[in-house]
Formats: C-alpha cells, sequence, structure tokens
C-alpha cells in the first residue's frame, strides 16, 4: 500500500472515533441533573406554557437520538452553540483562547524536549554514572510531582520569597503589552507545565537510547574515527526517534489536561481556565463545546504523528 | 514425572528454586522497591492507626486557640481558618487519597480486564467495538472528561472514585488485550484446545495467569496516576469536598498567596506526601517488573 493511500484510510477509521467522540460528549452532558431546558430558561417567570412553547422550537419534545443528529449536525457547520454565562457564540470564545493555551503548551513541549532529550541521551551514554543518577533521580522526582504542587512550591519561591516571577497572567496591569513581559510571565506557568513531562521523557530516552547504543552501525560509526558527538545525533538518536515520536503523541492528552490546572493557578487566560471558570457556571454549551474541540485536537495530533512516522522512518511499510 | 529420575541425584544438584521464590529474591534485592514498600506499609499503618492513637478530630474547632494558629505544642501543624486541627486533616486526608488512588484502580481493572480479554479472545465485532471504544476513551484528555463527568454527577469522594476508575479502564484494555491475542495462538493454547478444553479453563487456566503480571504493574502505576488526579480535581474544588479532607483539598487552601506565603506548615506537607507516596509506588511498580521479568538475571 503507498503513502497516499494509508494516509486516506487512516483518515476514514478516525471517523468513526469522531463520532464516538461526540456521542460520549453528548451522553456525558445528558446526564447532567438539569435539563438543557432548565438552564436555558431559568427565569421564574417563564410560564409553563411558554416553556413548552420553548421546548418545541429547539426540538427537545423529539427523541434523544434526533436532538444528538441535530447537535451533531451544527457541530458539523461549525456551530457549537451560545454559552449561558457571557452569551457569546461558543466557538469564538474557544478560538479566543486557543493562542495563549497552544503558546503554553508549545513552550512547554520545547523545554521537555530541549532538557529531557540531553538528560536522557547522557543517561544512556554512561549508565551507573553521577549524570545517570542525578538525572534519573530527577526524572523520579518530576514525574512524582502532581503539577499543581510544583506549581505552588516554585511560587513560593520564586515569587514569594525571591521577587523575580509575576504570579498570574499574560501581561501586569500596566497596560503595557510587551513581548518581553509576555515572556516573563510565560515562563514560570510553562516551567511547571513541563517539569512532569521531563521526568517522564528522561525515562524514554534513557530506555531507548540504551537499546540503540549497542547496535552494530554504532560501533561502526565510531570504528570509521566519527567522535561521539556526531555518533550520538546522527546515527544513535536518529534511530532512536521512532519510540520518542510516539511518547510525544501520547503526551498531547497530558499536556492538554496538564494545562486545564496551570491555567488555573497562574491566572492564563487560555481553554483550561476557560473550562474551569465553565464548569464552576456550569454552563454546558461551553464545556461540550471545548471538550469536543480538544478531543478533535488530540485525535488529529495523533493522526500527525502516525504521518510523521514514515517521515522518520522510511523504511516503514504501510500494510 | 521422569520415570528413573534417581539417576539425575548422582549429577550437580540444581538448586530447586520455584518461581515464585526467584520473584521475591529479585524484588528483595530492589533496594528502592525494598524502601519503598517500608515507606507504604508504614504510611498506610499511620493513616489507619494514628486517629485511633492519638484521638485525633479533624472536623471540630477548636475555640481555645486562634484561628489560623502556627504549630504548636496542641497542634502540631497549626489550626485552619476554621480552627481544625490540621495534623488530623492531614491524616485523614492520607486515608482519603490512598483510598480514592487504590479503589479506582481497582474499578479500571475489573472493567478493562474482561473487556480486554474478550477484545482478543473474541476478535470479531467484539474486538472492533471494544478496541474503538477504547480509542475514543483515550482521546480525551483525562483530566478534562473526570472534570466534566465530576461536575456533572456533583463532586463527592464516591463519584470522584467511580469516575476516575471508569475512565481508566482503556489502559488495562488494550494491555490485557495484546497480551491476550499473543497467548491464543501460543502452542500450548492450541494443545489445550485439541484436548478439549472448553473456552472458559482456557481463559482462567492458561491466559489469565499470563496476564498477571503485566497487570499487576499497570495496577500499581494506575493507583499512582489515580492519586495524582484526585489530588488535582480536589485541588480545583472538584474533587473531595469539605469538611472532608484530602491532600488535594487541603492544598486548596494554599492558591491564597496570604496562606502560601505565611503559613507553608499548612501545604508542605501534604504536598510532600504526595510526591513520596507516587513516587514509592512507582518504585514499587518498578520493582515488581523487575522481579517478574523471568529472562533477567541479576
Amino acid at each position: 500500500m503507498n503513502r497516499y493511500r494509508y494516509i486516506i484510510k487512516r483518515l476514514l477509521t478516525s471517523i468513526p472515533t469522531f463520532i464516538g467522540i461526540t456521542i460520549l460528549v453528548y451522553v456525558v452532558a445528558s446526564l447532567a441533573p438539569s435539563s438543557p431546558l432548565e438552564i436555558l430558561f431559568n427565569d421564574p417567570m417563564a410560564t409553563q406554557a411558554e416553556m413548552e412553547e420553548m421546548s418545541k422550537s429547539l426540538g427537545l419534545d423529539q427523541p434523544v437520538i434526533i436532538q444528538y443528529l441535530r447537535w451533531l449536525w451544527q457541530l458539523l457547520q461549525g456551530n457549537l452553540g451560545t454559552s449561558i454565562r457571557t452569551n457569546g457564540d461558543v466557538l469564538s470564545m474557544i478560538l479566543g483562547r486557543i493562542g495563549p493555551t497552544l503558546v503554553l503548551t508549545g513552550v512547554a513541549m520545547l523545554l521537555t524536549a530541549l532538557i529531557g532529550l540531553p538528560l536522557g541521551i547522557m543517561s544512556a551514554y554512561k549508565p551507573y554514572s553521577k549524570w545517570d543518577y542525578i538525572s534519573s533521580g530527577f526524572s523520579f522526582i518530576g514525574s512524582a510531582m502532581p503539577n499543581f504542587f510544583a506549581a505552588l512550591v516554585l511560587i513560593y519561591l520564586l515569587c514569594v520569597k525571591v521577587r523575580l516571577f509575576p504570579t498570574s497572567g499574560m501581561y501586569d496591569s500596566s497596560g503595557e503589552k510587551t513581548v518581553l513581559m509576555f515572556i516573563h510571565h510565560l515562563i514560570l506557568p510553562a516551567v511547571v507545565l513541563a517539569i512532569q513531562q521531563i521526568g517522564s521523557l528522561i525515562r524514554q530516552c534513557r530506555g531507548s537510547m540504551l537499546e540503540v547504543l549497542q547496535d552494530d552501525y554504532v560501533r561502526t560509526a565510531r570504528a570509521k574515527g566519527l567522535t561521539e558527538m556526531p555518533v550520538l545525533v546522527f546515527h544513535a538518536l536518529r534511530n532512536a526517534w521512532i519510540p520518542l515520536v510516539t511518547w510525544f503523541g501520547m503526551q498531547i492528552p497530558f499536556l492538554i489536561g496538564g494545562a486545564v490546572v496551570t491555567e488555573q493557578i497562574f491566572g492564563w487566560p487560555g481553554l483550561g481556565s476557560l473550562m474551569v471558570q465553565s464548569i464552576n457556571a456550569r454552563d454546558y454549551p461551553v464545556i461540550m463545546g471545548i471538550t469536543v474541540f480538544i478531543a478533535v485536537a488530540v485525535l488529529i495530533g495523533n493522526l500527525i504523528v502516525d504521518l510523521v512516522y514514515g517521515l522518520l522512518d522510511p523504511r516503514i511499510r504501510y500494510d | 514425572m521422569i520415570k528413573g529420575g534417581e539417576s539425575l541425584n548422582t549429577q550437580k544438584e540444581i538448586p530447586a528454586n520455584s518461581y515464585m521464590k526467584d520473584v521475591c529474591r529479585r524484588f528483595c534485592a530492589h533496594k528502592p522497591a525494598m524502601i519503598s514498600l517500608v515507606v507504604l506499609t508504614l504510611e498506610i499503618l499511620a493513616v489507619i492507626l494514628l486517629p485511633v492513637l492519638l484521638h485525633l478530630d479533624p472536623y471540630t474547632t477548636d475555640y481555645e486557640t486562634m484561628f489560623g494558629s502556627a504549630p504548636s505544642a496542641l497542634h502540631i501543624l497549626g489550626t485552619d481558618d476554621v480552627g481544625r486541627d490540621i495534623f488530623a486533616r492531614f491524616v485523614y486526608g492520607g486515608r482519603v487519597s490512598l483510598s480514592v488512588g487504590i479503589l479506582s484502580a481497582v474499578i479500571s481493572l475489573a472493567i478493562g480486564v474482561p473487556l480486554g480479554v474478550a477484545a482478543g479472545y473474541y476478535r470479531g465485532i467484539c474486538e472492533t467495538l471494544i478496541m474503538r471504544c477504547a480509542d475514543v476513551f483515550m482521546s480525551f484528555p483525562a483530566m478534562v472528561l473526570i472534570l466534566v463527568l465530576v461536575s456533572v454527577l456533583g463532586p463527592s469522594v464516591v463519584t470522584v472514585t467511580i469516575v476516575i476508575g471508569i475512565l481508566g479502564w482503556p489502559k488495562f484494555a488494550r494491555l490485557i488485550y495484546g497480551n491476550v491475542l499473543s497467548a491464543r495462538e501460543s502452542d500450548y493454547v492450541e494443545s489445550a484446545r485439541a484436548v478439549g478444553t472448553k473456552d472458559f479453563g482456557i481463559l482462567t487456566r492458561y491466559i489469565l495467569p499470563n496476564t498477571f503480571a503485566p497487570v499487576l504493574i499497570a495496577f500499581t502505576f494506575r493507583a499512582a496516576q489515580a492519586i495524582i488526579t484526585e489530588s488535582s480535581l480536589s485541588f480545583l474544588g472538584m474533587g473531595v469536598q469539605p469538611p472532608q479532607a484530602s491532600w488535594g483539598n487541603i492544598l486548596y487552601d494554599a492558591q491564597f498567596i496570604s496562606i502560601l506565603s505565611q503559613r507553608p506548615w499548612l501545604w508542605i506537607p501534604p504536598g510532600v506526601a504526595l510526591v513520596v507516596t507516587v513516587l514509592c509506588i512507582n518504585f514499587l511498580g518498578d520493582g515488581v517488573r523487575d522481579a517478574l521479568d523471568t529472562k533477567m538475571v541479576i
């Protein structure tokens, strides 16, 4: 099977998953004790007749399956409904918040790669050395650290004891919005979000590098007189990539989950804090919208990871 | 049994270690795992026994002491804003956090294992349905779906445990599925089938015992993950609700900068306890994995 047929097949198999996602979100939202009707018309003045008329116009008198299909149809057209809390359009609320979340998670992922990969490679290069113990120790503690506790500790040390960083928001209250200020506000939440990931990446990277470093082509590369750096980067790491890319793909949901907590602590105006606000306000259209949106983002992320395999390793056959 | 096996006795004696003995020996040789086992045992004993031994009371206000007081002989971790003893809340919180972690991992296991076995052994429509469902569940960041479910059902210890438990099933199902898939093609299963063993017998006698090691390891990691999830939920105010204490909801108070900066004794102990617990469970899982992996020689 060639690559294009694989891509098409992979896209087609995502469709049932997408439908499953929408069903799950719909079922979860319909578990809510208060019916959508009560939420929408929380007006004590509304009479029984008015309620019935409204319910009819919204299609709430229809069977559940019809209601679901209607909702799905609207969803496919990009209509996620209106927020109960702000009366705003849900899709534009989400799009307004997606930027900060993408920057935060992107920078956290970058930090993870920049710190985790070298430490993992070092550990595998000299196993059971002092370096290995230090980075493995960091890895264990990092992955056992809930990110809200990491946030509290860092805020306590770096914002309260030493006033190095601001505790919340994207810009300070002066009204000015400079790039430098943005970066200053970004560092702490990004580090907090990265800590658990770094811990996990060091382990993963150490494992897959250890395996590769024993292979014949690494010995060949050394034998032909290459210095250690090119051997590690171009020969070993190049072949250790596949499990690492899989790892990166699997981290997407964890990263977004972590962003919910981290954004809430640092008052970072992204999707995560919108999610928590909406949950506190029981704003179901927004909650449903964000959940579907995130699940689809994860689905697309996994699709991209699957396609990147082929680019990284041309030997991979699609069948 | 080998007929005429007596002649073997003349050969050099091979230590007749049973599999379980080997496993125990390897586990005992894994230092971090042994230390973790001791720490976790002490921790579990502490949360069970301390409240009885010290007559701890996490709910009653002490009007004699100032609210929000610093550590003293009477209240070794001080009191909170409504005058409750923080040490008592810390110990009771440990009870909640540990039991939510373990119970929800049990729930995930109880749902995931049968589904994984069904998908891997019976294949066909069963396989497609179950594994597609697992894909759907895995597309959601667990934290997001759990937050939504808990908010819909109303936060409490019971809902948090059940929701974290239910949403953990795909991990187990996938793991078991892979194992069963390879075991069902093996020679010993084929021979069992050839002598007329029924499906149920094959599953319980030949296939499930083979999945024991990976499931046990997955269980430990799942319990650690569940403890982190519960504490994160409680920290956001969406988990265990006061007056009931959990390590996560004690930390909730530290979101206020005044408490964070002026009363570190309130939030550091539960936070450190969380990290230590999760760390120990992870080490324990590692130790079990190394011990059960028979190919590994020390």
